[in-house]
């Protein structure tokens, strides 16, 4: 199977440019999670691949082959909806078998009342019922053959959804936030077997979700969407790691990432009131936002950003502590993860903190990532 | 708190005077009168049990009556569905002049039918009447349509289906909406790819409980039908087009035989009821899929 390669694709609904001009390539047998806040175009993306919607320009191709030529039910393509769109007249064993059976027989053959006038007809509903009966044993459902989909739970019905996009053998799995309508546990638990299912199959999975840890979790790449784009494609690592956009950075990370305003003189990056390191491509007097994560900062290194104000709020989560800090440099808070063993932590005290410069993220103006070299930590040139 | 017992039949009282004045007295009284021959204006009367009931069972007119009402019945609630369900469907599939049609079907449910049926008079003329003008246009005999005894039932359903088929559209539509459109693409992916096939698979199977509803509200006002028959044809010609609430008007009114038409109408209160429940339990079962 070759990659599946976009090429600037738009689309509007109405007045809304829902994509703009968006590019994307998905490996073969990567599984691909399109993260964005609601309104990004992910779902719209997810179903131009599927073929559900029509692009208002751009190319969708399959190695030589153009999918946008191909109506949706010969693309390849099984989708996992939010809503389990499960047939609800139907058993979940006629809803498993309903690609089959669809794909398998002719319009003749699919006249209600032929089944028993053809053994051949007869033969292929035989053999779809049975390949049908393996996929749904092998998501541990074969007591629920009969049930209707009302009479299923959230995750049941999630499964036979599941089963219905696996019965027919698809060379892409596309998924539409399926696990966002049922309760946490069962999130989790799913997360881990859709994982499972990616690594057993070895075919393509496109995840669309809002929910940063289900992306981070689950996927071999991350494609982060803002706005009708792709602002980073990477591994999970680099996008919380090495954010290249502002936006990559405060999306993903829980809580969210600290931005201070800082200033770039020369090739000198300065913040707080001192110079941090350097960026390689000078941009005289240019602001920029410099930023780190939570999780960061230390209270035992003297080594470092020094950060330091008044606690305003304190949390505590089990394992961590997440205090809120008043800064006395500057009109910003700060939120720093600590280790929940570190001492008590009081609101209205002060906290000292020592952000390592290599952890520090440099954002230019217009939100793109700068290549940063942090300063020496003894070359320490206060101004 | 302790509601006390007074209080509660004081606030039920002024709904249940209202339902014993407006509903159930009527009934009884319509019931105890089919058993007897009271007159209309008469003074006395006997009690004469079942006889009326009997006297039904071998009336040709009253015969005549239930299965022109019966044929009524199945004509005007057949159409309506049909050309509701197939306009509904058509008028979903564009999104343009959605509003328009749905009014302009609308319409005929909103207005006065004896007003209607005027117009419908015009047209139907057999020589100043449009329809006859269009079929000699196009080649073909005028019929006269409300005057022929075998025309006459079928020019009046032609009306009723005109006048319910909004209704029925109106009940299809908001089915139709109601119809995830997850579904339809769960269908597209699936191969349920061919207009005929996703209205066999999804549409029709999921409009199941509309389609319900809408029969039997229409079969309801089909039986209930009487201002067309009394302004078009007075049950003429030949009783061809007689049916149930023209006849107990008739009976009870024309010939002033209050406990023939007594007996009349409480067979035609039980079928109103008999169809009542069965809206009733349609609409009872909103998710239909257990």
């Amino acid at each position: 199977m070759p990659d599946i390669q976009i090429n600037g694709l738009t689309k509007q609904f109405g007045s809304t440019q829902v994509l703009k001009g968006l590019d994307l390539t998905v490996r073969d047998g990567e599984f691909l999670t399109l993260l964005g806040s609601s309104g990004c175009g992910k779902s719209t993306l997810l179903r131009l691949i599927a073929g559900l919607e029509q692009p208002d320009a751009g190319t969708i191709r399959l190695g030589e082959r153009d999918l946008l030529q191909l109506s949706p039910s010969q693309r390849d393509c099984a989708m996992v909806f939010q809503t389990y769109a499960l047939y609800p007249h139907m058993t979940v064993g006629e809803n498993i078998c309903t690609p089959l059976l669809m794909r398998g027989l002719n319009f003749w053959q699919r006249l209600p009342g032929v089944r028993w006038l053809s053994p051949a007809v007869r033969r292929k509903h035989a053999e779809a019922e049975a390949s049908a009966r393996k996929v749904a044993q092998s998501l541990g459902m074969d007591g629920l053959w009969d049930r209707k989909p009302a009479q299923l739970s959230g995750g049941q019905r999630q499964r036979v959804a599941l089963a219905r996009a696996m019965v027919r053998h698809p060379s892409v799995f596309l998924f539409d936030e399926p696990l966002s309508n049922l309760d946490a546990n069962l999130r989790q638990a799913l997360r881990a077997e859709i994982r499972q299912l990616h690594d057993q199959l070895g075919v393509t999975f496109i995840y669309v979700t809002h929910d940063q840890h289900e992306a981070m979790s689950m996927s071999d790449r991350v494609a982060v969407m803002r706005e009708g784009r792709v602002l980073q494609l990477g591994t999970p690592d680099e996008i919380y790691n090495q954010p290249a956009h502002v936006e990559v950075a405060r999306f993903v990370g829980a809580p969210r990432i600290n931005l201070l305003p800082g200033e770039i003189r020369g090739h000198s990056v300065w913040v707080l009131g001192r110079q941090i390191g350097h960026v390689p491509q000078g941009q005289d007097g240019g602001a920029c936002q410099i930023g780190f994560r939570p999780q960061m900062g230390t209270r035992s290194v003297d080594d470092g950003l020094e950060i330091h104000g008044r606690i305003t709020s304190v949390e505590y989560t089990g394992a961590e502590l997440i205090a809120t800090v008043q800064l006395a440099q500057a009109q910003e808070c700060c939120v720093f993860c600590l280790h929940s063993s570190a001492p008590d932590l009081h609101v209205g005290e002060t906290l000292r903190a020592w952000v390592p410069l290599d952890q520090i993220h440099v954002f230019a103006a217009d939100g793109q990532r700068l290549a940063f070299q942090p300063q020496p930590a003894l070359l320490d040139a206060a101004a | 708190m302790r509601i006390h017992p007074l209080t509660t039949w004081l606030l039920l009282s002024p709904a249940t005077v209202l339902l014993i004045v407006l509903l159930l007295a009527p009934v009884a009284t319509v019931a105890v009168m089919s058993l007897t021959d009271w007159q209309f204006g008469a003074a006395t009367l006997n009690w004469i049990g079942l006889a009326n009931y009997a006297e039904l069972w071998s009336d040709p007119v009253f015969r005549k009556s239930l299965a022109n009402t019966l044929l009524y019945l199945v004509l005007v609630t057949g159409g309506a569905v049909t050309i509701g369900l197939g306009a509904a469907l058509l008028i979903e599939s564009d999104t343009q002049l959605r509003g328009f049609y749905r009014t302009a079907f609308f319409m005929p449910v909103a207005s006065t039918l004896i007003a209607m049926a005027v117009v419908w008079q015009f047209l139907l003329h057999p020589s100043a009447g449009l329809v006859n003008h269009l079929l000699q246009w196009v080649g073909l005999m005028p019929q006269d349509w409300l005057n022929n005894r075998q025309l006459a039932l079928y020019s009046l359903a032609a009306i009723g289906i005109w006048q319910m088929s909004g209704l029925a559209l109106v009940l299809f539509l908001a089915g139709l909406k109601s119809i995830p459109q997850d579904l339809r693409d769960a269908g597209a992916l699936d191969g349920i790819a061919h207009p005929w096939e996703r209205f066999r698979r999804i549409t029709w199977p999921l409009l199941g409980p509309t389609t319900l509803f809408v029969v039997t509200v229409c079969a309801i006002r089909a039986l209930q039908v009487f201002d067309t028959v009394h302004v078009l044809t007075r049950g003429g010609p030949n009783k061809s087009t007689e049916v149930l609430l023209h006849t107990i008007y008739a009976e009870g009114f024309s010939f002033f035989r209050m406990g023939y038409a007594s007996a009349m109408t409480v067979v035609f209160i039980a079928g109103i009821f008999f169809l009542t429940q069965v809206q009733h339990s349609t609409m009872e079962r909103k998710t239909h899929y257990g």
